[in-house]
This record gives C-alpha cells, structure tokens and sequence, in this order.
C-alpha cells in the first residue's frame, strides 16, 4: 500500500510538471506553432523562390524570415484582439510565420519606445491604437516620436467615445449639460488620466460644459458611477457603454467620433454641434520603425489590404466587434497627423501633476 | 431551465469536461503565481474552436477549480497560490506542520464545497437584488471599504499588533509607487519605465510568500511535517468541517456579500471570515495553532466570493476582478449578452454554464477526496528538494504573470525581504494587506474629495458612514465585550461574595 501510494505521488508530480510544460508551451504557443510553421514556410518560400523567382523579382526578398508583430497591450484585450484578426490570412499572403507579441505596460509607451529602436527592417512591427499613442508620447512623455513612426496599414475604426447620462437624468443633449454647468458644478466619470476618455472631457470642457473630471481605474467603474448615479455624466468607450445601455442603466447622449456612430445613431457628435476639430476616431493599425525602406512598407501594406479581403478576417472582426477601416499608408499618415495636432493643442489641458 | 440544464450533464462529453477542467483548474490554481486569473486567460483562446456551452462549461469549472487549487499550498508549504488563500495558511500550515495535512485539505475541500453551493444559490436567486445594491457604491463608499479592509491588519498580525502596523504602512508606501490614479504624476518611479505601473501584487506576493518560504524550507532542512509519515484523515476533515454549520453558513454569507461588491471581493473575504470565526470562537488563544476552523471559515469564504463576484459582472455588465473579466470577456465572445435579462433570456446556455461551475464545486471535492492523500506527501519530502522545487515554479509563476523579467526581480527581492522578516518574526499577511489596499484607499479618498468638492461630508453619508461605524465596532468589540463581562463578573462576584458570608 506503501509503495502504491508512493509510485502514485511520483505519477503525480510527473503530471503536475507535465501540466505545467504545457501550460507554458500553451502561453508561447504562438511561437511554438510559428517555429514549426516556420520550417515548412521556409521550404515553402524556398520552393516558390525557385519556382517564380523571376516574377518576384521587382518586389525584392522581403520577407525571407517570420515577422514579429509587437502588441501594446495584453492579450485579450481590444488591440490584442485586432492584430491576431489579421495573422492567419496574412502569413498565407507574406508565406512566412507572423508572429503576435504582447509588451503591455506604462499604458503601451513600453512597446512603442522598444519599437521606435528596432531594426527598420520591416521584421518587427508595431500594433497600437492612436489617439492613444500621441496621448502616451504628449502627455506622458513616453520616449518615441508618434510622427516618426511609418505608418503600415489600418485595419479599424468607425469608433470612439460616447458620452453617457444616468438613465434618470434631466440631461438629453449636449446642449443641456453646457447650460446646467452654468448654475451647478457638475462630475464626470471616465478611466484614467492620459486616456481617450480624459481627451473626451478635455473636448466638453472646451464646448463649455464646465465640470470636475474624476479619473477611475477602468471602464467599468466608470460607467458604474454613471449608472449609479454619482455623477452627472461620463466618458467611456462604446464597447464599456454598450451592455449597460442596454441595460437601462445609462444613455448615451453624444460622442467624441468624428461622425455618427453605428451603434448609438441617435447620439450627436460635437462636431456637429460647430466644433470641427472636437473629434477623434480611434484607429487599429500597424507601425513600422522609423528608417524602415519605402519598398519594404509597400509590400507590407498590400499583403495587408489583401489578407483584410479574406473572409476570416471579417469573421474575426466582427465577432470582436471592430468596424473595418482600410487606410494604406499615406492615408493613414493624414490621420496620424491631424490627431497629433489636436492633442498637441491640448497638451497642458491634461492633468499630469 | 434549470432541469433541462442539469440533464445535459448527463452526456459523457460534459462529464469529460469537468473532470479534465477541474484536474487542471487545481493543478494550475495551486502553484504560486499561475492562479485563477492566469489560468483562465490561458485557456480562454484554446475554446475558441468549441461549442458556446462546452466552452463555457470548460472555462467556469476552471474558474472555479482553480480558486479551490490556491488552498493546498497554502495549507501545505504555507505558499498561498491566490491571495484568497493567505488567510488558510495561519490555520492550514500549522495543521500541516503537526502531520494533519491531510485533515486540513479535507477541511478546505469541504468549505470550499460550501461556499461554492452558497454563491450559487445567491447567483441563481437574488443576483438582481445584490447587483442594485452594488449600484449604489461611490467612491466614499469604496474608500471605507477598504478602510475596514486595513482594520484587517489587527488580525493578520497575530498580536504582533506594532510589528503589522510597521509592515501594512510599509505595503502602503510601496502601493504609492508608479503613476498617480488621480493626479497621472509619476511617484518613486525614478525615470524607469517599468516602475510606471506600479509593483504589481502577483509577483510580490509570489515573492514574499513562495520564495521566502522556500529559504525558510531550506535553512531548516527535515520535512514539513514534524511527525514522518502521518498526515491525518481527509474523511475526518469532512467530518470536522460539517460540525461547524454556524461557521460555514456564517463565512458563506460574509464570502457573497464582499464578492458581489465590485473590485473588494476576493482577497479581503478570507480575513474578514477568519476574524468574525475567531471573534466568535470560545477558544480564541487556539486559531493561529492549527485550528481547524481556522481553515474552514477563510475557505468557505474566498469560493463563496468566487461565485457571487460574477453577480456583478453578469447582470451589470461590471466585473468586481480580473479573473472575472477574463469571465465576463468569455461570456461575450461566445455570443451571450450580460446583464439582468441573462437568466430570463430563451438560451438555455447561460443555465448550462452554471450547473456546470455548480458541478465543478462536487468534482473538485470528489477529486480532492481522492487525490489530497497523495498531494499531502509533499510535507514528507526532504526540504530541501521542497524548496528547489518551490523556488522553479514561482520564479516561473511570476513571468507568467507579465512575461517580463523585471517582475522575477520583484519577486526576488520580495523573497528576501519576506525571509528576513520571517526570521525576525513579523508577519507577512499585514505588508500584502497594505500593498492590495493602498491605492483603493488612496484614490477612493481623493475621488470622493473631487465628486464633493472638497467636503468632507461625503464620508458621513449613510452607506459609508455604516460601514465606518461597523469598522469601529468590530476594533472596539474586545475591549466593550471586556468591559460588559467585567460588569457582569463584578455583580456576579459581589453575589458569590454576599453569598458565601
């Protein structure tokens, strides 16, 4: 009975450990699945090289190695969720292994300082969502430069922040929160201090609804304190919005976007209200190192835009729920630059100190 | 619905299901670092490729599980895998010590059972009516929750009250570090980037229980347990567990009530069961020695807590932690809508999910029946193979936790620093209270100064002013317990007195 016991403990050590390697394996299983595709990919390239090497000439050898895509942000999470969208059509397109990244941290200046000094070679690319990116680099003095960033390809957008009343609320426009804060000083919710909900109520301020930012941890205590209502209204994202409106625990009443939302058609945008630069959308795209030759971003960018056609990607997209945006580079240059601007404008506006 | 939902476990695919999850779940659970919320986010990608409800089934017995697997390095090397479990190890180790391992474990299964059941039943019956109470939270609210949080400290410093005052004001001043919550300046950070965040509570806490303890395991050579061989019955745990109903019903409750406020729940739940147990004890002298009850109250408490913080997320849409917005993100892209209408809506799926986390709460149980006998042999090993051992797998926990290196450094340096402290007898629980509570307290006091504009009356509002009183209550209750017996004590003694003349 002895020895059975004991034979059993050992059988159970050599299970836990086993469980344990494949629990780690399982964390790298990007890599681990990519290194074996990469064999076969290789001999793949290679045989095709052979095969079509003359025709492939003019578009050069890139790439001839697997291709590392660093995300901002943990996995799971919203940017995490876009870049994988893309992978699996996309390493059929390029015939090398795409390999996704996650270095969160310091609210993603971690990721973008690390790939402002890469090698401009095209192998590692970065996956982060601007506003959030010129935030991160105006605001918390994160060490890159946003505009020197090559732009790849964006493949969302269509979104940005709402604004959001209790359900009980006297408030129903814009309009009447300008004219409340006039008589009462009134709170608003939102997460986090450098944050696209922080430019949000930057932008209300600047319309005149003059109120007392209270920055929280997440979206979700957010919009709680907007649900409960502790405040008389907040900035939170569609995504952090969506189930408690459709709750009943809150309405939205505007939004930060550029144009009319999809999802809350009825809310008003505050450029609509006059203010042409109050506006921003958010966009999921890919960043090369600054240096990083034209050819290189050009081959990039039309792999992309031909693995964004691929009908899994949608299927990926939608059921994260992303709006597609398409942007080649020098489209997603023009965006780049003009939100840039507008947070530059409103540097000192952000509470840091 | 609820029927129909059970008879779908009938099938033996689900059965595999919860049997395979709830192996892993408490493998995974047990080691330091790996946890709950690893765990899931491990796993959740791999169900992508399943049907909603087999998914669903897979990740909610995994969560479940996995908060139970905290427990048996708690109780065995003093290790706790999650932070629900820090409260079992003042009790659990001690028992393990005196070659009772296995009667602890059986114990922490059968609490663990319990308050599964408890949260269940809160979920499934009056999920809306605690998710409204939920609502009413501001952050004046939150600022006294986390208040009688620290008041914790009283307890986890087993009477070394100035030795745990130092410690949680010094959990306090490490949990200021990195970016301000409110303000967004940079604090103690000293131009490194990787402060920015802050130090992150896994990997200090892998480090100041895991790794330390693995140094104490070493120095001391011999084994765990200091009587060879014997490790007590897991039955008699069961049995032991089920005379203390008062006990369980009681850290049942306090477990729902804390999980179901978002953002408390799990890692104060376990201190405030185990210190209404020993209020309440007659033998109070005897927790911290190996009590059982000791095991029983803070186990009962954390998988109560487990269950009753989706309460929260599910029909608000509003996760109380990180392990239940890895739930909660699962739930939705599996195609279920959160929110009140989850239970009355046609699908029957989101029933399914939980008669599969109920079931999980009997697999884990019948698994720990079965298995805890060999599991508590670990207290019979060498020492020193102990530790090594140990010393892998948190360094191994704790980057998982991040994938970054900067995080095994914290964890070392937290190892030494809880070895030098174990050494020279402060206890660790109060440090890891403070570091948990330090920016709830902090930022909650400087929300509600902005949301009143600078007036302090927001605190004496009815909710936070209860909980206020409460707090103050349960301090003081020694001291007016104290005095009402001396009061008694004195007539009696006057009548004895009046008498025996």
């Amino acid at each position: 009975m002895k020895m059975n016991a004991g034979v059993l403990f050992r059988v159970c050590i050599v299970l836990t450990l086993f469980v344990l390697i494949a629990a780690c394996s399982e964390a790298t299983e990007d890599t681990a699945s990519s290194e074996t595709s990469e064999s076969e990919g290789e001999s793949e390239a290679n045989s095709s090289e052979q095969e079509e090497g003359e025709e492939e000439e003019e578009s050069g050898t890139f790439p001839e190695k697997e291709i590392t895509i660093v995300v901002s942000n943990s996995a799971g999470g919203s940017n995490d969720m876009a870049a994988r969208s893309i992978t699996e059509p996309l390493q059929e397109i390029l015939d090398v292994p795409v390999v996704v990244e996650n270095v969160e941290g310091a609210g993603g200046n971690i990721a973008r300082a690390q790939i402002f000094g890469e090698d401009p070679d095209g192998y590692t690319l970065l996956k982060t969502p601007i506003p959030s990116m010129a935030i991160g680099e105006i605001v918390e003095e994160g060490d890159f430069n946003t505009l020197d960033f090559e732009p790849v390809f964006n493949m969302f957008g269509n979104t940005s922040n709402v604004v959001i009343v209790p359900e009980d609320s006297p408030y129903e426009t814009i309009d009447d929160l300008i004219e409340a804060s006039e008589s009462e000083s009134l709170k608003a919710s939102g997460s986090g201090t450098a944050t696209n909900a922080a430019l949000g109520s930057i932008f209300l301020d600047e319309m005149g609804v003059k109120h007392e930012y209270v920055p929280f941890d997440g979206g979700s205590e957010s919009v709680q304190q907007v649900a409960g209502g502790h405040v008389d209204f907040g900035v939170a994202s569609e995504i952090a919005a969506q189930s408690p409106v459709e709750e009943g625990l809150v309405r939205v009443i505007g939004t930060t976007a550029n144009e009319r939302l999809d999802s809350f058609p009825d809310a008003e945008t505050l450029v609509e209200n006059g203010y042409e630069d109050l506006g921003f959308e958010i966009l999921y795209g890919f960043w090369a190192p600054p240096g990083t030759p034209e050819d290189v971003i050009e081959t990039l960018s039309e792999a992309m835009k031909e693995a964004s056609e691929d009908p899994s990607f949608s299927e990926a997209a939608e059921r994260a729920g992303f709006k597609e945006k398409i942007l080649m580079p020098d489209e997603f240059a023009e965006e780049r630059d003009a939100q840039y601007q507008v947070i530059e404008g409103f540097q000192e506006r952000f509470s840091t100190e | 619905m609820w029927l129909e939902a059970f008879s779908m476990f009938l099938s033996i695919e689900y059965i595999l299901i919860v049997i395979g999850g709830t192996l892993l779940g408490i493998t995974l659970g047990s080691l330091p670092g790996l946890g709950p919320a690893f765990t899931l986010a491990l796993f959740l990608p791999m169900t992508f490729g399943m049907d909603p409800p087999s998914a669903l089934v897979f990740l909610g017995v995994l969560y479940s599980s996995s908060v139970f697997g905290g427990c048996i390095t708690a109780i065995l090397i003093n290790a706790p895998g999650t932070p629900g479990s820090v409260a079992t190890t003042f009790d659990g180790y001690p028992l393990a010590q005196q070659g009772k391992g296995g009667l602890a474990l059986g114990a922490a299964a059968t609490a663990s059972l319990v308050g599964g059941i408890f949260g269940f039943i809160a979920l499934a019956t009056i999920s809306p009516l605690i998710a409204s109470i939920a609502l009413k939270f501001n952050p004046a609210t939150y600022f006294m929750l986390a208040l009688f949080g620290l008041s914790m400290v009283a307890f986890a410093a087993h009477g070394n009250t100035l030795k745990g005052l130092m410690l949680a004001g010094f959990g306090l001043l490490i949990s200021f570090i990195g970016r301000d919550p409110v303000s967004g300046g940079l604090r103690f950070t000293f131009d490194n980037i990787y402060l920015e965040d802050g130090i992150s509570f896994v990997p200090s806490a892998i480090g100041l229980f895991a790794l330390s303890q693995a140094f104490v395991l070493i120095g001391q050579g011999g084994t765990i347990s200091k009587i060879g061989g014997s490790i007590g019955k897991v039955s008699e745990g069961v049995i032991a567990t089920f005379k203390r109903p008062i006990n369980l019903t009681r850290s049942s409750i306090t477990g729902v009530v804390l999980g179901a406020i978002p953002g408390v729940g799990i890692s104060i739940a376990n201190f405030v069961a185990y210190m209404f147990e020993q209020r309440s004890s007659k033998k109070p002298k005897s927790y911290g020695k190996g009590n059982v009850g000791g095991v029983v109250a803070p186990e009962s408490a954390n998988n109560a807590t487990t269950v009753s913080e989706l309460i929260p997320a599910i029909t608000l849409g509003l996760p109380g932690g990180a392990t239940s917005a890895i739930f909660l993100a699962a739930i939705t892209l599996h195609g279920l809508e959160p929110g009140a209408s989850f239970f009355s809506s046609s699908s029957s799926v989101s029933y399914i999910v939980f008669v599969g986390m109920l079931l999980a709460q009997f697999a884990f149980f019948i698994v720990a029946l079965i298995g805890m006998k060999h599991f508590v042999r670990v207290t019979s090993m060498p020492n020193e193979l102990l530790g090594a051992g140990v010393i892998t797998l948190a360094l191994v926990g704790a980057y998982a936790y991040n994938y970054k290196v900067t995080d095994m450094l914290i964890a070392i340096a937290f190892g030494v620093l809880g070895y030098i402290l174990v050494k020279y007898k402060y206890p660790l629980a109060p440090l890891i209270l403070g570091l948990v509570l330090g920016s709830m307290v902090e930022s909650n006091y400087r929300r509600a100064l902005l949301m009143s504009d600078g007036s302090y009356g927001i605190f004496f509002t009815p909710i936070p002013l209860t909980i206020l009183i409460v707090t103050i209550l349960i301090l003081a209750s020694p001291m007016i317990i104290g005095f009402i017996k001396k009061l008694f004590n004195k007539s009696d003694g006057g009548l004895t007195n009046t008498h025996s003349k």
